[in-house]
């Protein structure tokens, strides 16, 4: 009842046009979170589900309706907005029981629907304070509260933990997750941070210019991206590219400069065909054979050591768990698994899978 | 680490140099700024209030006796000193709530899109920039029973005619309208800034949450206007209460006192009857009444904002 | 007086001012330190070492002096300079007084307005033109040839302070053609009061005949201003009655005055609609129009307002000027002359003193009226024929308006506190013609006040 369907769903402010159709469908009860760089139409697309901006072409349901024309309030849904948007004028209490006083509920249901709620959000002291009284996470808390209380069959957030600082945002993170397993409410969620998609959602959704590029479980997108744009926008550090034609015996890849370089596993495409290849820092190890790199940066974090070199002018990243004695200036050799070596067609972007 | 933290070091350091040097260096900057208030401000009001106490001699304009409370009690005695409080009064109470709805409306609907509404705007600015004793002319001229415009068409309507200003209730409806005219632009600039500066969320929150257009006004437009619409009352009132320049023009007070505002009075005994005395002391009530109200009005505000 | 006083004097007098102003919002300056009149007059200038003199005067006709009369003057007198400062009427008493009553006045000639000279001379800042300039005074200077009236004005407590520059009186305008329409004979200075309300109900017409009262019989001031009273002032005066007696106790308040105040008032009925607001500018757009068949006003705005053709389709032969309607004593007129006085502290009085002397001179005021229109003042003027043909009946009336304002005393009074006590026949007036309260108690009520005023 509370699955979320987008079909074909345009949208153009006079004659620009900033999104393509986009067809997502959700499950009840499903986290999908929205993540794209900024202007990708990720906002865009959750206040078209909320009902504040027109749906241009396309069709939106929430459970079997199409909401195209319903008032945002009519449609069921609630939104925490980046700003939290909480009442500044209203404690936190009223915060949370205007939309159900607009629903005319009884005086005790509605206390007793803030209470519940600020109890799972430990909101209970807090109750009685004004918004500016408050710090950002609990105001977020708010935000959450207000759209909680209302028990609507989807959440919208719109990046609701930019504005907190990283440590905090961590611990909403879980405290988010651990809401949704709790309510099993269908949420959308829109986010420009990778790790948030990744951690938080069931299915992400990658948008890129008011397009999807990729829907998928967040291993997948890791595993198995789809094209340049999702394998280079997931993961954190972003995957190394290579740029090249494919060898005659389809071993190797020759780079524009001549340099000839053998990919372990080889290269499934046809020969001469420009590909680009992606391997991410992770995925490299030091080996005694493999491409001589040069030693230019050493970044250890303890947990892990992140160490940039060149290679023929290129910079790869490698990331290797605890700690290395390599030094600076140093040559290494490095090397991948064929498996997590991915091939991309260089003119149109799409993965080449073996065959 | 929060923002106090990081400013703590700062601190620490002014107080390790020494205070002393901080508070005289503090002084140091203000102290150009603090005499030329001292200078303009302050000296005039106190001698104006030395003036009060004493008999002036035109022949020097000095204050060369001291009368005591002489002035004072001359002006309570003088049933036109209360005539133009009363007059003064009316026209606030009728002025006032006008502009503030007049001029909080009107930003309101312009702040709707619609086409034309920049030059609208443009246009408002017009009164503000018109000199008061051009406005005063020009509505005289436009409600001039015989050959303005006003009451022609009224007629057509099959309204009037009216005496604008020669009736003497009229007459302060005219001062009114007038004024109000003149004001209620400023009022809508600021209101539309205000109108602008409201944060957009919390209205689509408000929509998501339900709220249709009333109770959006009522429960968050209102509310989150009201430290503005406090601070416009409150500028509007220091403004208002000395407005003379537009009776001046448009009726000089008259017909008899019907809109002889106080400092209209003040002006008239001051510079027409070279009672400067008595007027001084006159300006030292009108001085009192309107900070012990400026006072009252600043509380009311600051207890608005606090509910808000 | 010491310095330190004088300076307090100085500092205070901004005070005053910026004190009121931050209340009543009006800036007046006044400037420096004490300096003793220079004795030996300051010369009349050498063209290597000109001297400036500054004046003081109503905007109204500052800047016509100050490039046509002013050249006039330099032909006969080419070694001073002549700056003339304009200051609208409300404000110039009160600044010329500021400045006079400095220490150090920017001002070496004050122009005043008929009731301020009184105000003026009290603070012993004006030069005794008889005395005090005395040993200046061009022996043809002819004192005797001006007429008593506009001279008085000049003078206070037997001192004469100024001269006579640009004299008027409140005359009676006429629209013969609205007379001639309403089958009435044009008025004559004869014409009594009794015989000229008689005749206003039928000046109250249609005249193009679309059923629409399109022309009144009268328009003048009835607004609250201080020069309204003057109106019903000139009936009283007419009638025999006058505004103060002898020791200045108000001597309005009583049958006469009522009876005054009430003929004033009563004008509105047959006056133009909205006319109980009308003042100055309002009555003269009236008459200009051809809407009014009579108006009593100032005789200095006849030719703009009834004669050119630049302001008004009327013509000469269509309208008069004369006295205003004769009461029980005879006909009435009133006094306000625009005189010249110089400060006792003017560093060239001798030079001052020449210009007004000049300008008020038998020739100075021939060719002040035939050049710029403005009224003389001198007997021989007015028995001249004026250049201009419509300064012609000019003459007449105001010979006659002098005449008579100087036999029933027809000015306002002659006091330190005349503007007070003008402002408080204002106010009453003005409730009067509002019909806020009767003739009878606006009387009452102004006499009291100006009793107590006058203490």
């Amino acid at each position: 009842m509370g699955a979320v369907d987008i079909r074909g769903v345009r949208k153009s402010y006079g004659d620009h046009k900033v999104m393509h159709g986009v067809s997502i469908a959700i499950p009840d009860g499903e986290f999908v979170a929205l993540v794209g760089p900024s202007g990708c139409g990720k906002s865009t697309l959750l206040r078209m589900i909320a009902g504040l901006e027109e749906i241009t072409e396309g069709d939106i349901l929430i459970g079997d309706r199409v909401i195209n024309d319903v008032a945002p309030k009519d449609r069921d849904i609630a939104m925490v907005f980046q700003n939290y948007a909480l009442y500044p004028h209203m404690s936190v209490r009223k915060n949370m029981a205007f939309a159900l006083k607009l629903r005319r509920l009884p005086p005790a249901e509605i206390e007793k629907r803030v209470r519940s709620v600020a109890e799972i959000l430990s909101l209970e002291p807090l109750l009685d304070r004004k918004p500016r009284a408050l710090s950002g996470g609990q105001r977020q808390r708010v935000a959450m509260g207000r759209a909680i209380v209302r028990d609507p069959q989807v959440f919208l957030f719109d990046e609701p933990l930019s504005n907190l600082d990283a440590k905090l945002r961590v611990q909403m993170r879980s405290e988010l997750k651990e809401l949704h397993q709790r309510l099993g409410t269908t949420t959308v969620y829109v986010t420009h941070d990778q790790i948030e998609a990744m951690t938080l959602a069931n299915r992400v959704v990658v948008m890129n210019a008011g397009r999807v590029e990729q829907v998928g479980a967040p291993l997948e997108l890791y595993d198995r991206p789809d094209n340049l744009f999702v394998a280079a926008f997931i993961g954190s550090p972003p995957m190394n590219f290579l740029q090249g034609a494919v060898t005659e015996d389809r071993s190797g890849l020759t780079l524009p400069d001549g340099l000839v370089l053998a990919v372990p596993g080889g290269v499934y495409a046809s020969a001469g065909t420009p590909v680009t290849i992606g391997i991410r820092p992770e995925h490299f190890t030091i080996a005694s054979a493999g491409w001589p790199v040069a030693v230019s940066v050493i970044e250890p974090t303890g947990s892990e050591t992140q160490i940039s070199t060149r290679l023929a002018g290129r910079t790869l990243r490698v990331l290797i768990r605890g700690r290395t004695a390599v030094e600076p200036g140093e040559t290494i050799h490095i090397t991948a698994e064929p498996d997590n070596i991915h091939v991309f067609d260089t003119q149109t972007g799409l993965r080449i899978d073996r065959r | 680490m929060t923002v106090v933290d990081q400013m703590a070091p700062g601190a620490r350091r002014i107080r390790g140099r020494g205070r002393a040097a901080d508070v005289v260096s503090r002084w140091a900057f203000m102290a150009p700024a603090a005499l030329l208030l001292l200078a303009v401000l302050a000296y005039p009001i106190f001698y104006t209030i030395q003036i009060s106490f004493a008999e002036l001699d035109l022949g020097t304009f000095t204050a060369t006796e001291w009368v005591g409370w002489d002035n004072y009690l001359t002006v309570i005695e003088d049933e036109r000193f209360w005539n133009s409080l009363e007059v003064t009064g009316i026209y606030l109470v009728l002025a006032l709530p006008l502009q503030m709805v007049l001029g909080f409306g009107i930003a309101f609907l312009i702040n709707a899109e619609w086409k034309g509404r920049g030059l609208i705007r443009a246009l408002f600015i017009i009164p503000m920039v018109v000199a008061p004793v051009v406005a005063g002319g020009v509505w005289r001229m436009m409600l001039d029973p015989l050959w303005g415009l006003v009451n022609y068409w009224m007629g057509l309507v099959g309204l009037g005619p009216f005496d604008w200003l020669g009736d003497p209730k009229l007459a302060m409806i005219t001062i009114v309208i007038i004024d109000t005219w003149r004001w209620t632009p400023f009022v809508t600039l600021i209101a539309t800034a205000a109108l602008l500066s409201l944060p957009r969320d919390v209205f689509e929150a408000a929509e998501i949450d339900g709220a249709n257009w009333w109770t959006t006004f009522w429960s968050i437009t209102l509310p989150l206007l009201v430290p503005i619409i406090a601070a416009t009352f409150v500028v509007r009132w220091l403004g208002a209460v000395k407005m003379f320049d537009i009776a001046l023009a448009a009726t000089n007070g008259g017909p008899g006192r019907a809109t002889s505002v106080i400092n209209l009075f003040i002006y008239e005994e001051a510079f027409r009857s070279l009672k400067f005395a008595e007027s001084a002391a006159m300006a030292v009530i009108v001085l009192v009444i309107t900070m012990v109200l400026t006072a009252v009005f600043l509380r009311g505000t600051r207890k608005l904002e606090g509910m808000y | 007086m010491g310095q330190e006083q004088k300076r307090t004097g100085c500092l205070s007098r901004r005070a005053l001012t910026a004190g009121l102003s931050a209340i009543a919002t009006l800036a007046l300056t006044s400037h420096g330190f004490a300096q003793t009149a220079a004795k030996d007059g300051g010369g009349l200038g050498t063209p290597e070492a000109p001297v400036e003199i500054r004046m003081i005067a109503n905007e109204a006709f500052a800047k016509q002096w100050q490039t046509s009369m002013v050249p006039e003057f330099n032909k006969v007198y080419p070694n001073i300079r002549v700056k003339i400062d304009g200051v609208p009427y409300a404000e110039l008493l009160a600044k010329s007084l500021l400045d006079v009553t400095g220490a150090k006045p920017t001002y070496d000639i004050i122009i005043a307005d008929d009731p301020w000279i009184p105000q003026l001379a009290r603070t012993g800042a004006l030069l005794d033109l008889k005395k005090g300039a005395g040993q200046w005074t061009k022996p043809d200077y002819d004192w005797a040839d001006f007429n008593a009236s506009p001279l008085a004005a000049g003078e206070w407590e037997g001192v004469q302070y100024g001269v006579p520059l640009r004299s008027n009186m409140l005359l009676m305008f006429v629209n013969k053609a609205l007379y001639a329409k309403a089958g009435l004979p044009a008025p004559t200075p004869s014409l009594t009061w009794a015989e000229y309300v008689a005749q206003a109900p039928k000046l109250v017409q249609d005249t193009n005949g679309d059923g629409k009262i399109d022309s009144w019989a009268v328009d003048t001031y009835f607004t609250r201003d201080s020069l309204t009273p003057t109106i019903w002032q000139t009936i009283l005066n007419s009638n025999g009655g006058a505004l103060l007696d002898k020791d200045n106790k108000p001597a309005f308040d009583n049958a006469e005055g009522v009876k005054a105040l009430q003929a004033h008032i009563d004008l509105l009925k047959f006056a133009p609609p909205g006319a109980s607001s009308h003042g100055f500018n309002e009555s003269l757009q009236a008459f200009r129009q051809g809407q009014v068949a009579t108006l009593f006003m100032w005789g200095s705005v006849f030719k703009g307002t009834a004669v050119d053709p630049a302001t008004t389709t009327l013509t000469p032969d269509q309208v008069g000027i004369q006295v205003m309607p004769a009461g029980s004593r005879g006909p009435g007129a009133h006094r306000g002359i625009w005189s010249g006085a110089i400060t006792n502290k003017s560093e060239h009085p001798q030079a001052a003193w020449a210009l007004l002397q000049w300008l008020s001179s038998k020739e100075g005021e021939v060719w002040h009226a035939n050049a710029l229109g403005v009224f003389p003042a001198r007997k021989s003027t007015l028995a001249t024929a004026p250049e201009q043909a419509w300064l012609v009946p000019v003459y007449a009336a105001l010979q006659q308006a002098y005449d008579t304002s100087a036999s029933g005393q027809m000015w306002r009074p002659r006091l330190a506190k005349s503007d007070a006590v003008q402002q408080i026949l204002a106010d009453e007036t003005s409730r009067a013609v509002a019909g806020q309260i009767s003739a009878d108690d606006a009387l009452k009520s102004a006499a009291k006040k100006i009793e107590r005023l006058l203490k």
